[in-house]
């Protein structure tokens, strides 16, 4: 009897629990704000998506709806121009064999395949040639950019297949050669295994893996470019004299090209750089190209830097003047930070211009980006090459664009809500 | 000797024709723990006096002494609130105190450090608002951040400038208290620059209203030997406070009537310009060719 009680107990006084405990539970959930939410948004440079999250709680949905529309309808019809004016250019700008491309030959260029119910883009390339090279790419033309990514995946499958079919068949012989009691040989064959499994597949660079080079190239030269400009810049605005000093030099190097700047890197990366293995990534053009990136993405940090250390509030000064703060903390602890938003907007400045001219680095200095690919498809010479620039350039501008966002993010993430205290 | 002593300190801006003078002829005697209110017109150098005894301005003539040693530049000892707070807005209250204690007791533990940070913001009443930036906090609570940040640091003497000159006048009050609760329990020295003769008569000791210059000197000075804690009450309606009041206003009235003398003498007299109106005197404009001038021969 008691055992049932207990039972019974047990099941209510959980019930008794779980009904006390959920209201507390509600009340410490954080409630769903809107405004909060859509300023975030904001902040995050995603501001097409805040009357979503608006909408999301409610707040007036009428007026969210209409703003949705127009943010999404207005550069769809852009957009639509834009591809109106592009496709009525194409069947008309030719120069020997090389048409402009349309919007249509574009898609094929980049997936390989046609869309579907239209008439091929590329009528008389394709004729008759459907053949096995199609059916191993998924049905893709090996020479789009999806396709040639395809194939060259198989190809790779392919090579480390073999070679682990190799390197175990030459282990299996030195086996049976030491079973035998041949261990001359047994050491022939495991030497000839290891030489094989040390080798790695080198195929020709996708356009993925050019991005992914120019990415780093960027990196690279983005980097340095802001180890030596915030240092630089903020010597510029600390001392006047340091910076009348240097100041003709920065605006003298300032406008100056990239191509020009090219085969001055060229030597240094040349003279510097040892030549490296062919299958590694650290390729000495991409250090030359990263150079050039570097010496023009220097400038934007470098002036911004000095604009916004010379700016620092005076009243900073004054704490740190009280505090008695020494050099090093004073520059570390108010200083920098104070000019970090301006800085920012250097970095952001500077990225936009490094991808910028990466292309032309890249071209220049025959490292292994998207410049290479663009220059290859230009030295092809035929409509579908020239497809396939179109495709990388809106890969170019996307990227661009990203790497603008995600530096306007930092920025907004530095800057204090209120700079007027 | 006098805790805070002026020996005829005089300091200017500027060089060559542009130069102004600011003080002149400063001489001046603070005691330890005593609470000294300077009065005066905007721009007659207070805030000048005040940077001299925090060393941030050394004088071009006398010197300026603090407990005996001349000032040769700032030292966290002679804690200086600022009249724009000053705080840094990247920092949360709590690490804008914190700046201040790691670079004053650097040697100390981080527990203890804490600890005085915690306290400095104690004393001032900001302890629920530790975690905020200053962009988050109102006039008031900034002006608190800015008092617990020179309260850290432990200084003998506090030296106010403005501090609540750009709040409402229910905060001012609340800080007034603060301000003197602070002093009764810590027994600092205090030199605080107000422009609002009452909040002088409430707080001080000692009352000194600058004379309008420039170059500005020191006339006169208040005693205010009324016993605290004063009511706000009294100081409105009471006899002693009035005199003390109208003494000080005089003076000040006087100042700006012979400042304003003074410019007088001085001035340009300016030509009476009545705007034209054009409506009445339409300029008439009239376009033509003129021929080349020609030798008109003489008809005779």
């Amino acid at each position: 009897m008691s055992g049932t009680s207990s039972k019974n107990t047990t099941p209510a006084e959980m019930a008794g629990v779980s009904a006390e405990s959920k209201p507390v539970k509600k009340r410490r959930r954080m409630r769903y704000n809107p405004n909060k939410v859509a300023h975030r948004l904001n902040q995050l440079g995603l501001g097409y998506f805040s009357p979503i999250a608006r909408l999301i709680g409610g707040d007036e949905p009428a007026k969210q709806l209409r703003e949705l529309a127009s943010n999404t309808v207005l550069p769809l019809v852009a957009f639509m121009v834009f591809l109106t004016a592009w496709a009525m250019c194409a069947s008309v700008v030719k120069s020997g064999s090389v048409e402009i491309p349309s919007p249509h030959q574009t898609w094929y260029a980049w997936g390989g395949k046609a869309i579907p119910f239209a008439s091929h883009p590329f009528p008389d390339l394709v004729a008759g040639k459907e053949g096995p090279l199609f059916a191993e790419n998924e049905g893709r033309d090996p020479k789009s950019i999806v396709g040639f990514t395809v194939a060259e995946g198989v190809a790779e499958q392919d090579f480390y297949r073999d070679q682990a079919e190799r390197v175990a068949g030459f282990e299996e012989r030195a086996q049976e050669a030491a079973a035998e009691g041949d261990s001359e040989k047994a050491e022939r064959y495991d030497e000839m295994a290891a030489k094989f499994a040390d080798k790695s597949y080198q195929g020709n660079k996708t356009f993925f893996d050019q991005i992914w080079i120019s990415l780093l190239t960027v990196a690279i030269g983005f980097l340095a470019a802001t180890l030596i400009a915030v240092p630089l810049g903020t010597l510029c605005g600390l001392s006047s004299k340091f910076n009348i000093a240097i100041n003709p030099l920065v605006q003298l190097l300032k406008p100056v090209s990239p191509l020009a700047w090219f085969p001055i890197v060229f030597v240094f990366t040349t003279w510097g750089i040892d030549t490296p293995d062919a299958g590694s990534i650290w390729q000495r053009a991409l250090f030359t190209s990263a150079g050039v990136v570097m010496l023009c993405s220097l400038w934007p940090t470098l002036i911004n830097t000095a604009v916004g250390v010379a700016s620092v509030d005076k009243d900073h000064l004054n704490v740190a003047k009280v505090l008695k703060l020494g050099w090093f903390k004073r520059i570390w602890k108010i200083v920098l930070p104070a000019s970090l938003p301006l800085i920012f907007t250097g970095l952001r400045l500077s990225i936009g211009v490094g991808w910028m001219v990466l292309v032309a680095a890249d071209m220049m200095a025959q490292n292994q980006g998207l410049g290479k690919f663009v220059w290859d498809m230009y030295q092809n010479g035929d409509t579908l090459s020239t497809a396939q620039i179109i495709v990388a350039v809106f890969f170019i501008g996307g990227i661009g664009f990203l790497l603008d966002r995600i530096m306007l993010v930092l920025q907004r993430l530095v800057t204090f809500e209120e700079q007027t205290i | 000797m006098a805790y805070i002593e002026f020996r005829d300190v005089s300091v200017g801006f500027g060089s060559g024709s542009n130069r102004t003078e600011v003080l002149e002829g400063i001489n001046l005697e603070i005691e330890k723990g005593e609470f000294v209110a300077l009065v005066g017109y905007s721009g007659t150098g207070k805030t000048t006096l005040i940077n001299l005894i925090a060393g941030l301005l050394i004088p071009d003539e006398g010197e300026v002494l603090v407990d005996g040693k001349v000032v040769e530049g700032p030292d966290p000892e002679r804690g200086l609130v600022f009249q724009n707070y000053s705080l840094l807005p990247w920092l949360s209250v709590h690490r804008n105190v914190g700046v201040a204690v790691d670079e004053v007791f650097m040697h100390e533990e981080a527990a203890r450090k804490v600890k005085r940070i915690r306290k400095a913001i104690d004393q001032v009443n900001l302890t629920d608002a530790a975690h905020k930036k200053p962009g988050e906090l109102s006039g008031g609570m900034r002006q608190r951040n800015s008092v617990a940040r020179t309260l850290s640091m432990n200084p003998t003497l506090l030296l106010l400038d403005e501090p609540l000159s750009a709040l409402d006048a229910l905060t001012r009050s609340v800080i007034q208290d603060e301000i003197l609760g602070i002093w009764e329990a810590e027994g600092q020295t205090v030199v605080m620059i107000t422009n609002d003769v009452d909040e002088g008569l409430y707080m001080a000791d000692r009352i000194i209203p600058l004379s309008v210059g420039p170059p500005a000197t020191l006339g006169m000075e208040v005693e205010i030997g009324v016993p605290r804690p004063r009511s706000r009450h009294e100081i409105h309606s009471g006899g002693e406070f009035k005199k003390m009041r109208s003494e000080i206003i005089n003076f000040l009235l006087e100042e700006k009537a012979r400042e304003r003398a003074r410019s007088e003498s001085k001035a340009v007299s300016l030509p009476n310009i009545a705007p034209v109106d054009i409506s009445q005197h339409r300029p008439r404009l009239i376009f033509g060719i003129r021929p080349k001038p020609k030798k008109v021969l003489s008809t005779r």
